[in-house]
């Protein structure tokens, strides 16, 4: 009974869409364009996350000692530190470690460093903080708390321009969320007057089923669907097209930022944000024809 | 069966539709309103499918008073009443077979049942040969007994008609009612409304109205 009745409002639904075609094209095609601009949102910022992400995870703070401190003195910090709750993992880096690590870095210039008498690097101390303290707040609370060490000469630590890039990206954020929520608004407006031209071409139709003992659960699933249909194919459309476009725009432009796009590593979206994007089409669809079903039930 | 008890309708305009009417409907009767145009008749056809409602009064549909029934259970109602209007109201897209099955795919008939019953019906209007005809390729006698067949493939406890003859011609007119009389003869209460007061003549119960009040009756 159950499946009889599913399949008869999906033939309703399919009978609909037969029958407007015109009206169906434009509605698919209106879901399809907004969900595209939306996932161009989704894949930058996806992308900013994952870059912020990998930067944040990435950055130490690096903590340069006096040349006169004795190595005990060294290995008290070291274990001092060590056992602040923010630390992961501290590493020493001698004088003469930071040295090679310099000649190696710059070997190009290997000479440069052929006349020095005195070693000019300090020993540091690389600390490696917990994940959870990662924030720009946690990093400078721990710094706040490390200053008071006599041994430490200076302290660098990349949360400063990690801070400013965040900011941005949370103006992106929010910019991205109003535009994306305006988006959506505007599809909903536009594809419920065209949806609801679809209902009115059937006006005569649907106020005979009142008449003789439709329920209004009857007149709307086949429009539900009709609505799910919409969206469901606007979204896989607009997930192809994006796809597509994605290639193209990095394989246009690896040539020319090919250190950036390695390091960058983009990704097109994984794929909890496909089945969102998906699934945000499906009940765009589904509140489309709610609403234009709504208004015309409450005039019959 | 159906009763109406000082029913009064009055329009958000002011226009007042019916005033004070009263009136009683056996089961099994067939009935006739009749009155000019603009008299109410329609308006108490509506009250009784809850197109409207009245402002004031009761409207009995066995024991309960349809008249402050909840906007969900109306399609139920309707389900127990056959209308029939003057324009036929068909659907130009569907078959005559499709357009008398409507009225019971909307209760979730079964195919068998759809296929029986509406075979049936089109037997007792006289229409078995054309089920595949599109209403636009009948005549006007012939589209309404489509629409008389929508109106009891379900078999209703009574059938409503407004003014089922006004857009035919004498001879289909008669047709027309001949096959409202077997329907009642079968055992549905009839209500006609008409302007045309030869039609009433006799039978045994007609109300007339003018400017929304029964003056007999």
């Amino acid at each position: 009974m159950f499946l009889k009745k599913g399949f008869y409002f999906f033939d309703k639904a399919f009978q609909g869409i037969r029958q407007n075609p015109f009206i169906n094209f434009i509605n698919f095609g209106t879901i399809t364009v907004s969900l595209l601009v939306l996932g161009t949102f989704l894949v930058i910022f996806f992308n900013l996350n994952r870059v912020l992400d990998k930067w944040r995870y990435e950055s130490h703070v690096t903590v340069y000692l006096y040349d006169s401190i004795s190595f005990d003195n060294t290995s008290d910090i070291k274990d001092r530190i060590a056992g602040f709750e923010e630390v992961e993992r501290v590493t020493y880096i001698s004088k003469k470690e930071a040295l090679n690590i310099i000649k190696e870095a710059l070997q190009i210039y290997d000479n440069s460093f052929e006349g020095l008498e005195v070693n000019p690097m300090p020993a540091t101390l690389e600390i490696q903080l917990k994940k959870k303290f990662l924030s720009s707040t946690g990093v400078e609370s721990f710094v706040a708390r490390i200053k008071i060490f006599k041994e430490i000469k200076e302290i660098q630590y990349d949360q400063e321009w990690i801070k400013g890039f965040s900011a941005f990206f949370s103006l992106f954020q929010i910019g991205g969320l109003a535009i994306g929520v305006g988006l959506l608004l505007a599809t909903i407006l536009i594809v419920s007057n065209s949806f609801q031209l679809g209902v009115y071409a059937r006006k005569e139709e649907l106020e005979i089923m009142k008449l003789i003992g439709a329920t209004d659960f009857f007149i709307k699933v086949p429009f539900l669907l009709e609505g799910v249909f919409q969206g469901l194919l606007g979204a896989l459309v607009s997930i192809g097209l994006l796809y597509g476009i994605y290639q193209v725009v990095i394989f246009k432009v690896r040539p020319f930022f090919s250190i950036y796009i390695r390091e960058l590593d983009p990704s097109f979206l994984p794929l909890d944000f496909i089945f969102g994007l998906t699934i945000g089409g499906i009940l765009m669809g589904m509140l489309v024809s709610i609403v234009s079903m709504r208004k015309f039930l409450k005039s019959y | 069966m159906i009763q109406m008890l000082h029913v009064h309708k009055t329009y958000s305009n002011g226009q007042k539709a019916l005033i004070d009417v009263s009136l009683k409907l056996d089961k099994g009767e067939f009935v006739y309103i009749i009155g000019p145009c603009g008299a109410g008749k329609t308006s108490i056809l509506k009250l009784i499918y809850c197109a409207q409602r009245p402002t004031k009064g009761m409207v009995l549909f066995g024991d309960k008073n349809v008249a402050r029934i909840r906007k969900s259970r109306i399609p139920y109602l309707r389900r127990n009443i056959g209308i029939v209007f003057q324009d036929f109201k068909l659907i130009k897209t569907r078959t005559v077979f499709e357009n008398v099955a409507l009225a019971l795919e909307v209760i979730g008939a079964t195919i068998t049942d759809i296929q029986k019953k509406v075979w049936k019906t089109l037997s007792f209007v006289g229409l078995y040969n054309k089920s595949n005809e599109y209403p636009i390729r009948l005549s006007g006698g012939e589209q309404q007994r489509v629409a008389i067949a929508r109106a009891m493939v379900n078999n209703p406890l009574i059938l409503l008609a407004d003014e089922p003859t006004g857009n035919l011609d004498p001879e289909m007119t008669v047709d027309i009612i001949d096959l409202l009389d077997k329907i009642n003869i079968r055992g549905t209460t009839v209500l006609v409304a008409t302007h045309n007061p030869d039609l009433a003549k006799n039978k045994r119960k007609v109300f007339t109205l003018e400017k929304g009040r029964i003056t007999n009756g």
